[in-house]
């Protein structure tokens, strides 16, 4: 695997350098301990040689109590060192995906329609998560165990030079065979996940087959597969596990040999009277601490490796670019506004048009009712003025202004849009109202709901404003008036309202009724409509067909030509036709 | 039954092999006690506090001989546990699988079969650690036992003194790992929050656009992440606490060695070789209480797995998931086959009723009679019980009524009405992911012409000239390498190779074209045996010999075609919404 090393420099000091301060004081724990541990053994030295050699009981107390602290120290560091790396590590993810998120809420809807939000958690949460190790533990755990294992290393070619020798080569030995058992393994401990996989896929397939399997009288034959599969599994696992287990024993054994020998070099001196009962047991000691840090060592690598994948599918995600470009221009005047469609052509995909060379002009403070069967291009005439699409030709004018020239926040905050199926998140009635933003007052959310005639059901909920709506809690009809109530909060210049098709129970309906008269006041608007009584407050009618004008005008004079289409289509009702 | 006494089961499934596993590991565990008392006999011919039995040299080869031999043992530990697993996973899943398809067909799930999955997996896994904890946990308890016998005689004061207010320390701290359960839980709940918020934003991202809400939307995400976050550290804090009381008991003990043998050792009587021995073992001692902790949890997480699988079983009896059984391919029969009825000259059905769990829905009281050679047709609206009544009729769900064949009342259809006897095709086949010919012979032994007949039968063969492996071709999981009408017809193949004196067909052929759908149901016509057909198509109804017609689950009316639809206004009305029809009615829709 490559490993793009300026992609993670820059990640690093993208997410660190705000936690300077902690990482700081992380390295310094870090290193502190390293040292005590090396200490240690020394102290264990001393004592051994004071016990030894008679020395006061006092002095020996006194060093078993310095045994004592340094490794309760060394414990207190570690423990901090935790806190601070989790801190440091949450700190740093919680903002990459923070950033993630904001980078994909504003990619184009081309881009949303094919990705599952099930996909999207998974890039942003689960391969985020993966590097929190990156963030926190890989160089330090690198550094903090390389500079151990020197320490190790020096400290025995202290007391004798052959024993650090033999060590080196021990050491080496049990890395390479480390290595070699991920070498191994990986491919092995593929195919054994492989078995396991298709042993699940298996099952899931018959188990949603047992109509079939029963009526076949294949009974019998699916037990015999499950064992055949069963006993595939077995044998790759077993292969994986052996082959593994016996390179993982091999380098073991390494450092058994390494403590052997390094107790042996000890015995000899110790005849040779080159050193102390104490300098043998240290020797052994030190040897001891080895198996951590290159145990560490190696994890790190595994997990960097795991990690690499995250960085590479992350950069992918932060690589893609939204085709709609920002506007710097002209902001959007503050007053009702008039609407003009220039020539409009429009088409998801190059060879089949969804919108032809639509043209049409609304004043402002009127009412449009768009008519047209499913396909006809309403939903993407809509789209298109709310610029999460852009028209391959011609111009949208709001309030004069070519909308691709205007910013998008400016844009959207000038209208307001309500969809047939109202998006509600599990958090509070404020949250939901405010879409989160803490900066709208309570005062304001309560005269919204107030206007709409939700007083009473607002009392009606256990903790008001901050009850929690669980999505599916809420009948139509409400999610309906709560939509209205988010416009009012945003008090647009333009609202665009695609009627619910569901019908309302006939209560529900007079109060949505009353509502929109609030709603639409002093408003310019556009109403996809799907029930005879919105039109009846329509100024005028376009009646779309297979992306083309098929009718437009003001309703009046629509309704009192006979042969109009808004005529003939009142006669049959609505509903039934656009169904 | 008990999660212990299930256990005990699975134990006894192989108990020679089980009885292995346990031997080897506990020689393992207890191995440790050796190389503690090399190293003593090394250090005191060392410091001259000992005589020499063996020479030191002597002692460092056998110390070297016995870790290597540790090694070796490890080695063999690991192939008994893989055999251990496959054997207690094998039964498990052998069990569960056995009794899901005894159970009726059509229902013989609880749930989903991708989440019936997880019982397979995860309960399963979990029983498996259980079982391997328990080896470990038996070999620590013996080694501890014997370490300490070993320690109270060298020095029992030293001894006491410092294992027993550590091994209270430490039992403390593993009851307080129930702490970490509750600070476990908090932050997955805060994990599925931020992951929940995630869904909800991506699943809204145009209303959250629209509104122009990007930044107030995140600024909630991030404090739901920072929730997370604290919950994190906290709980990966209190974790490492954990763990370090666990390594200060460890120095902290020898630090009390220390202190204690200091006199001891100045006066001589506390050698240094006793004291690398107290070191030793005591940091192996400390282990066993959290050890004896982690068994409880994995025991307590072990009965609920049990019981989750119990629930796959239905109504069996609980000792069913561990029942012994060969889990190896050898032919065996794990369902008796049913045995040839004589040939059918007439079928009654009477008095046949079904009610769906939990609903009204359901077929009441049906009545009907099939003859030898006959092609009869159930049709009726959607939702009126005819995949119901062939479902009643074989058993798939557990219905009530008499069904003779030749006057012999059939006791157990799901068991006696399946190959040789009756074939089935269901609404929505179900392929599986090998090759066509596995899908076709499901295990049977068909001759070429047998194959090719029921190929040419089902106007399959057209299909297979363009598959360039022809019956060896992989379909893909669920058969999704088939387009719709493929996946039927290869349905009706299978069906076909199982040459049964009843043909039961549920309204196969929507996905097919009308040339084909003519040619297929002529041929099949034609197929010596006699028919139960639910379909709503012209092509099927004109071909049939008596047609019954169901409405709201019990029978409208039954006759030849031509006379229903002069008396039975359901049958006219069924007839008239045919899509050879509709185009009468799209029309109306399209002058718009």
């Amino acid at each position: 695997m490559q490993f793009p090393l300026a992609r993670y420099r820059r990640l690093l000091a993208t997410y660190l350098k705000p936690q300077r301060g902690r990482v700081l004081g992380l390295g310094c724990l870090v290193f502190l301990g390293i040292g005590l541990q090396l200490l240690n053994p020394q102290i264990m030295r001393r004592f051994l040689d004071s016990a030894l050699a008679a020395q006061p009981l006092e002095q020996l107390t006194k060093l078993a109590l310095l045994f004592m602290g340094i490794a309760f120290g060394q414990q207190l560091l570690a423990l901090g060192a935790v806190y601070l790396s989790e801190q440091i590590g949450w700190t740093a993810t919680n903002a990459l995906r923070a950033d993630l998120t904001a980078h994909c809420l504003h990619l184009d809807s081309s881009f949303h329609n094919h990705k599952t939000p099930g996909e999207l958690i998974e890039r942003i949460d689960g391969d985020v998560t993966t590097l929190a190790n990156f963030f926190t533990q890989f160089i330090i755990q690198l550094l903090g165990n390389g500079l151990l294992l020197l320490g190790i290393i020096v400290a025995l070619a202290l007391e004798d030079w052959r024993v650090a020798v033999g060590l080196i080569v021990c050491v080496a030995a049990a890395i390479s065979l480390l290595q070699k058992m991920q070498r191994v393994g990986v491919p092995l401990w593929g195919e054994s996940r492989q078995a396991s996989a298709e042993l699940f896929g298996f099952l899931e397939e018959r188990l949603a087959a047992t109509e079939d399997i029963r009526s076949s009288g294949a009974r019998n034959y699916v037990m015999q597969q499950l064992y055949r599969q069963m006993l595939v599994l077995y044998r790759k696992t077993r292969k994986a596990e052996l082959a593994t287990a016996w390179l993982y024993n091999a380098g073991q054994s390494m450092f058994i040999i390494a403590s052997g020998l390094g107790l042996g070099i000890g015995i000899y001196l110790y005849q040779q009277q080159q050193t102390t009962i104490g300098g043998v047991y240290i020797i052994t000691a030190y040897i001891g601490l080895l198996t951590t840090p290159l145990e560490q060592i190696l994890r790190q690598i595994q997990e960097f490796q795991k990690a690499s994948a995250g960085i590479l599918r992350i950069d992918e995600l932060r690589q893609q670019r939204p085709a709609i470009v920002d506007g710097t221009g002209p902001t959007i005047p503050q007053q009702a506004l008039d609407l003009r469609f220039e020539q409009v052509s429009f088409g998801y995909n190059t060879d089949t048009p969804v919108l032809r060379a639509l043209s049409f002009e609304l004043p402002a403070h009127q009412i449009l009712g768009v008519l047209g069967r499913t396909g006809s291009g309403k939903t993407s005439l809509i789209r298109l003025l709310l610029r999460l699409y852009d028209p391959h030709q011609g111009t949208i004018r709001l309030g004069g202004i070519d909308i691709r020239n205007t910013s998008l926040a400016d844009l959207r905050r000038s209208i307001g849009f309500v969809s047939q199926d109202v998006q509600l998140f599990h958090a509070s009635v404020r949250d939901n109202l405010s879409f989160f933003d803490h900066r709208i007052a309570d005062q304001q959310l309560l005269a919204a709901l107030e206007t709409l005639g939700l007083t009473n059901w607002l009392n009606s909920l256990e903790h008001g404003l901050d009850t929690l709506i669980k999505p599916n809690g809420l009948s139509a009809g409400q999610a309906q008036l709560l939509a209205f109530a988010r416009i009012l909060l945003k008090d647009p210049r333009l609202i665009i309202l695609d009627e619910a098709s569901s019908r309302l129970d006939p209560a529900s309906e007079a109060i949505v009724e009353r509502a929109l008269d609030r709603l639409l006041a002093g408003r310019t608007a556009i109403i996809i409509a799907h029930r005879l009584a919105t039109l009846q407050r329509a100024d005028a009618i376009l009646v779309l067909d297979a992306g083309t004008i098929r009718e437009f005008g003001p309703r009046q004079a629509l309704l009192q030509n006979p042969q109009s289409q808004y005529s003939q289509l009142l006669q049959h009702g609505i509903t039934e036709v656009f169904a | 039954m008990k999660a212990w006494q299930l256990m005990l089961r699975l134990i006894r499934y192989r108990p020679a092999i089980y009885g292995f596993g346990v031997l080897i590991w506990s020689i393992f565990f207890i191995s440790p006690l050796l190389p503690g008392l090399i190293n003593r006999a090394i250090f005191d011919q060392l410091s001259g506090a000992a005589p020499a039995v063996f020479g030191i040299w002597t002692l460092l080869a056998l110390l070297i001989t016995t870790e290597i031999s540790r090694r070796l043992l490890t080695q063999l530990g690991t192939a008994m546990d893989i055999s251990v697993q496959y054997n207690i996973a094998g039964l498990l899943r052998k069990n569960m699988l056995k009794r899901i398809l005894a159970q009726p067909g059509a229902q013989a799930l609880y749930t989903s079969s991708s989440a019936a999955i997880n019982n397979f997996r995860d309960d399963v896994e979990e029983i498996l650690t259980f079982s391997i904890w328990l080896l470990d946990v038996f070999g620590n308890v013996l080694f501890s036992l014997i370490a300490l016998g070993i320690l109270l005689q060298i020095n029992q004061q030293v001894t006491l003194v410092i294992l027993v207010p550590l091994l209270i320390v430490v039992s403390a701290f593993t009851v307080a790992n129930q702490r970490i359960q509750r600070y476990r839980q908090a932050s997955r709940a805060a994990t599925s929050k931020v992951s929940d918020f995630l869904g909800e934003m991506f699943g809204a991202t145009q209303a959250i656009k629209v509104a122009n809400a990007e930044t107030a939307v995140i600024g909630h995400f991030q404090q739901l992440n920072d929730q997370r976050r604290q919950f994190m550290v906290k709980d990966r804090a209190f974790t490492a606490l954990l763990s370090s009381v666990y390594a200060n008991t460890i120095s902290l003990g020898t630090g009390m060695i220390l202190l204690l043998a200091g006199e001891a050792m100045r006066t001589g009587n506390f050698s240094v070789g006793d004291f690398s021995l107290f070191v030793y073992y005591f940091s192996m001692v400390t282990r066993l209480p959290s050890l004896i902790g982690l068994l409880l949890t994995h025991y307590k997480q072990a009965g609920v797995s049990f019981q989750r699988m119990q629930q796959l079983l239905k109504d069996a009896a609980p000792s069913a998931l561990v029942e012994h059984g060969s889990i190896t391919p050898d032919q065996q029969l794990d369902f008796s086959p049913a045995k040839a009825l004589p040939a059918l000259q007439r079928l009654d059905i009477s008095n046949l009723s079904y009610c769906y769990p939990n609903s009204q829905a359901g077929i009441k009281a049906i009545d009907f009679r099939l003859e030898r050679g006959q092609f009869v047709v159930v049709t009726g609206k959607v939702g009126s019980g005819k995949t119901t009544v062939l479902r009643a009729l074989l058993g798939l769900v557990p219905a009530h009524g008499t069904i003779l064949w030749n006057n012999q009342p059939i006791e157990q259809p799901a068991e006696q009405l399946i190959p040789p006897n009756c074939a089935y095709t269901a609404q929505v086949p179900r392929l599986l992911s090998s090759s066509l010919h596995d899908n076709l012979s499901l295990g049977l032994n068909l001759s070429a012409n047998e194959l090719q007949q029921a190929i040419e039968t089902s106007v399959l063969a057209p299909d297979l000239q363009h598959m360039p492996a022809g019956l060896a071709t992989e379909l893909g999981s669920r058969g999704v390498r088939l387009s719709g009408g493929q996946l039927q017809r290869a349905a009706l193949a299978r069906m076909l190779v199982r040459s049964s004196e009843l043909m039961i067909v549920d309204d196969c052929s929507s996905a097919l074209d009308v040339t084909t759908e003519q040619q297929l149901w002529q041929g099949l016509r034609q197929h010596p045996t006699t028919w139960l057909v639910v379909s709503h198509r012209c092509a099927v109804l004109q071909l049939a010999d008596w047609v019954i017609v169901m409405d709201a689950g019990q029978i409208a009316a039954q006759g030849p075609l031509n006379d229903l639809l002069e008396t039975s206004p359901a049958m006219r009305e069924l007839w008239q919404a045919e899509p050879s029809n509709q185009k009468l009615l799209l029309g109306v829709d399209a002058h718009v």
